[in-house]
């Protein structure tokens, strides 16, 4: 049994391609031996920032291949198909012959019974293996062609002991790994792993991330402890910090005291996200004015600590400092402002934005029943913090700055709220609004984004989405479907084409209302499915919907994924199958035009009669109905049908001699399928 | 300008000192050998050796001489003239002639001047976005053209070195 020891040593690979890379190239090593029935005990991959690892144990040197027969191409098939035969097998043409079987003439081969050297296989199965792996991003550097996440050094590539030969692009195949340090890199020989993790440990490096990510998580615990401070480490942060360091050293922080006071965010948008420290609450879950960081060295002369505090200080310095001067601004006053941050190209400036907003604000208000000062306040203020000293320094707190500037100058709670809220939701996992009128203005302000952009003809395509639409698209679904409101989406569209209108936009496109409708029900489609909706089901739902609710899409969707196996379901589906198999039947042999509009005076039997009736009941009952949501009224009706429609199968032959008469009974079996298809469209229902 | 590449942020002690960026792609066109960029950094190095906050303490040379002297007006004038004064209307002038006059001598086959006028349009871009006058969307917009621009310039100019 031999161990396989593969070493890819780089520049430094940001902390997400590095896992991926770990991750992936790992299992692509363990696919390519099982392929070759290659056994082995474990395969472990480990990284650093400079160093991908991987390992595999158990491993025979020798592989005994027994004799058989495997199956080629089709005999007629191209020739193209049978040399691949050949070559991915590794065969001899004389090794083939042809074959009748049940299903025609085929090549097969016969493999003979041969001892292989597995180190002779991993010559090609390593390097296959690493062109095989594809970067999420990945780049060329100096002259070569070889793509790689960040510029690759050196390969080891070491089985048994023995270097494994091989090139990839320009880089050969050795023994040596890389021990860099500040003044100089130095070459070291492996002769395996262990070898290996002994040279490593010698420079204070570790290689095993869970390693690394114990050593810190542990660490940072036991200062909180001591200090009685509280963790809420971010867990995406702990794995990133992770994978940038070698040598994993946590240093604790301070900063003046006197920064505490501005609003958190800004502290912890500062740590967090641009320094990469970990903030620190106190037990009542206040932040303080502590960090820890995590660095790649010792800090023995104390400079590491030193110069960190020095940027936090600088920073939150600038920060504090663009605070006190912004909260005072008045937010009313910094409207008039917006006029010189222009929006884009056609649609204005941010202060038309605002005044449109402002405008729907009362279309908003009586559709959901809310205060209509408030959303009107709350629209025409929601932007005025993009002109704040402090959004400029943080885009990331647009919105949030905002809403504390409105609660320095006294705005109400739910309008400040509004400010930060209407641009959710900002990511599949961010919430949405919760708050009434917020969700109010982020509704008004998702339509006037799609209205605009799809006036002008700036639509997504397949490819490019350079202004975010279906992300805005389906932050307004959510919005809808999680607060559960009834809103008329299309007057809102309609009534935000006319407020374009008066502001003198010009759009080139005509069918704004009827593309964007459209773009919605294709985004709530995608959402159906991330929800696990069968995919059917939304086919059906989707195919007899033509209103604006996107919120009664939602629930029928629900409902008959929850409920498709129940009783009444069941029978519903089974009485429409049993109608439609008859008259998809019928059209395969005779294609024929059915309207669904049977003559009354050609029906020679009374259970004819009596189907004609009910379908007339039901459709009476789609044309009054209201109902939404719960649909056990509309259940009943359509269960309702399965006594009558027996009866007719029973009792009347479809197939009569008479072309007119038979016709006529087909006509009333379709109208049947379109009185029901305009529940949902039964016709896309799998199964049954 | 339609350059891509991938590289790093070189961080010191929370600092970042200087960015280092491999140009695998110039004015949209696919480079080899791929050159590498070594941007701004000179000013953090020193702060972090000579154990300075501020940059304008730095000392320049062995005569006393501190970078104040030598700087300070400059940043004084332009942060004046970047955030305050520019004028936003002249600036949007300039850049749809910047962006003309390019187009124009691109189609004159005359790739260098032509460059000169992206370069042009590029700066007053800087300029317009330091004044905090362009919204997110409208960024995208004036990025795009000012890569079109960078790519006409990048295309002539191989054309005319066959």
């Amino acid at each position: 049994m031999a161990e396989l020891f593969i070493e890819l040593f780089s520049e430094e690979i940001p902390a997400k391609l590095q896992i991926d890379a770990r991750e992936k190239i790992k299992q692509l090593l363990e696919d390519k031996l099982k392929k070759k029935e290659i056994n082995f005990k474990q395969s472990k991959s480990f990284s650093t920032p400079k160093r991908l690892v991987f390992t595999i144990d158990g491993i025979s040197e020798k592989l005994e291949q027994k004799q058989k027969v495997i199956k080629g191409p089709r005999a007629n098939a191209p020739n193209e198909a049978l040399e691949g035969f050949i070559k991915s097998n590794n065969l001899n043409k004389s090794d083939i012959y042809r074959k009748n079987i049940e299903k025609g003439e085929f090549y097969f081969a016969n493999i003979k019974p041969k001892i292989i050297d597995v180190s002779k296989e991993l010559q090609l199965i390593v390097p296959e293996t690493l062109h095989l792996y594809t970067w999420k991003k990945s780049m060329r550097w100096s002259n070569y062609d070889l793509n790689w996440g960040r510029p690759l050094r050196s390969i080891i590539a070491i089985f048994n002991n023995k270097v494994i030969n091989f090139n990839f692009f320009h880089i050969k195949s050795g023994n040596l790994t890389i021990i860099d340090s500040i003044s100089e890199d130095k070459l070291k020989k492996v002769s395996d792993f262990n070898s290996y993790l002994n040279i490593l440990e010698s420079q204070n490096i570790i290689l095993d991330q869970e390693k690394r990510k114990n050593i810190i998580v542990k660490k940072m615990n036991s200062i909180c402890v001591s200090k009685k401070l509280k963790n809420k480490f971010d867990e995406k942060l702990i794995e990133e910090v992770v994978n940038l360091v070698e040598r994993p050293n946590v240093i604790m922080g301070k900063f003046n005291e006197i920064y505490l006071k501005i609003p958190q965010e800004i502290l912890i948008v500062t740590m967090q996200q641009h320094q990469k420290y970990f903030p620190l609450f106190d037990e009542s879950d206040k932040l303080t004015n502590l960090f820890l960081l995590v660095a790649n060295l010792a800090d023995i002369k104390g400079y590491i600590k030193k110069g960190n505090q020095r940027v936090i200080e600088a920073r939150l310095s600038d920060a504090s400092f663009f605070w006190e001067k912004n909260k005072t601004q008045s937010l009313v006053k910094q409207v008039s402002k917006l006029k010189n941050l222009f929006y884009f190209k056609k649609l204005g400036t941010f202060y038309d934005r605002t005044q449109r907003l402002r405008k729907i604000a009362p279309i908003i208000s009586s559709q959901l029943n809310l205060s209509k000062e408030k959303i009107e306040i709350a629209a025409s203020i929601c932007k005025s913090d993009l002109v704040s000293d402090l959004v400029g320094e943080f885009p990331e707190l647009q919105g949030i700055m905002g809403k504390y500037f409105a609660i320095e100058q006294g705005f109400e709670s739910d309008v400040a709220t509004a400010i930060s809220d209407h641009y959710l939701p900002v990511g599949i996992n961010s919430q949405v609004p919760k708050n009434k009128i917020g969700a109010a203005v982020a509704i008004i302000d998702k339509i006037d984004v799609l209205v605009g952009f799809f006036g002008i003809d700036e639509k997504p395509s397949s490819s490019k989405d350079p202004f975010a639409l279906r992300r805005t698209a389906i932050g307004l679904l959510r919005i809808i479907l999680e607060n559960k409101l009834t809103i008329k989406l299309k007057d809102l569209i309609n009534y935000s084409v006319n407020v374009y209108g008066e502001q003198g936009v010009k759009f080139t496109n005509n069918n704004v209302v009827k593309d964007i409708l459209y773009f919605l029900k294709e985004r709530i489609k995608n959402l159906m499915k991330e929800k696990k909706i069968r995919n059917d089901i939304i086919e059906a739902v989707s195919s007899s919907h033509f209103s604006d609710d996107f919120l009664e899409f939602n629930k029928k969707c629900q409902a008959f994924n929850k409920n498709i196996n129940s009783d009444i379901y069941k029978n519903i589906i089974g009485t429409y199958k049993r109608v439609s198999n008859i008259i998809d039947d019928e059209l395969k042999n005779d294609k024929k035009n059915l309207s669904g509009m049977p003559e009354s005076s050609l029906f020679k039997k009374e259970e004819e009669e009596n189907l004609y009736k009910k379908i007339n009941d039901i459709r009476k009952y789609f044309s009054t109905s209201k109902e939404k949501g719960n649909y056990d009224e509309t259940l009943k009706i359509l269960a309702d049908t399965k006594l009558i429609t027996d009866n007719f199968f029973d009792n009347v032959v479809v197939n009569d001699d008479n072309s007119d008469i038979k016709k006529n009974r087909l006509e009333l079996l379709q109208m049947f399928c379109k009185t029901y298809n305009n529940f949902i469209d039964f016709s896309k229902i799998e199964g049954i | 300008m339609g350059a891509a590449g991938r590289g790093w942020e070189v961080w010191c002690d929370g600092m970042e000192i200087t960015q280092f960026t491999y140009f695998q792609q110039m004015a949209g066109i696919e480079c080899k050998p791929v050159s590498v960029e070594l941007t701004y950094g000179l000013e953090r190095i020193c702060m972090f050796t000579q154990g300075k906050d501020n940059v304008f303490d730095l000392i320049w040379n062995n005569d006393g001489i501190k970078y104040q002297e030598i700087f300070h007006q400059a940043e004084k004038e332009y942060s004046a003239y970047n955030f305050e004064f520019a004028n936003i209307e002249h600036l949007l002038k300039n850049f749809e002639i910047a962006e003309l006059e390019c187009k124009f001598l691109l189609e004159k086959k005359l790739p260098l001047p032509a460059y000169d006028q992206c370069l042009k349009a590029s700066h007053i871009f800087n300029l317009l976005d330091a004044r905090g006058v362009i919204g997110v969307a409208q960024r995208t917009e004036y990025i795009s053209r000012i890569r079109e621009l960078a790519k006409g310039s990048g295309k002539s100019w191989l054309e005319s070195q066959k």
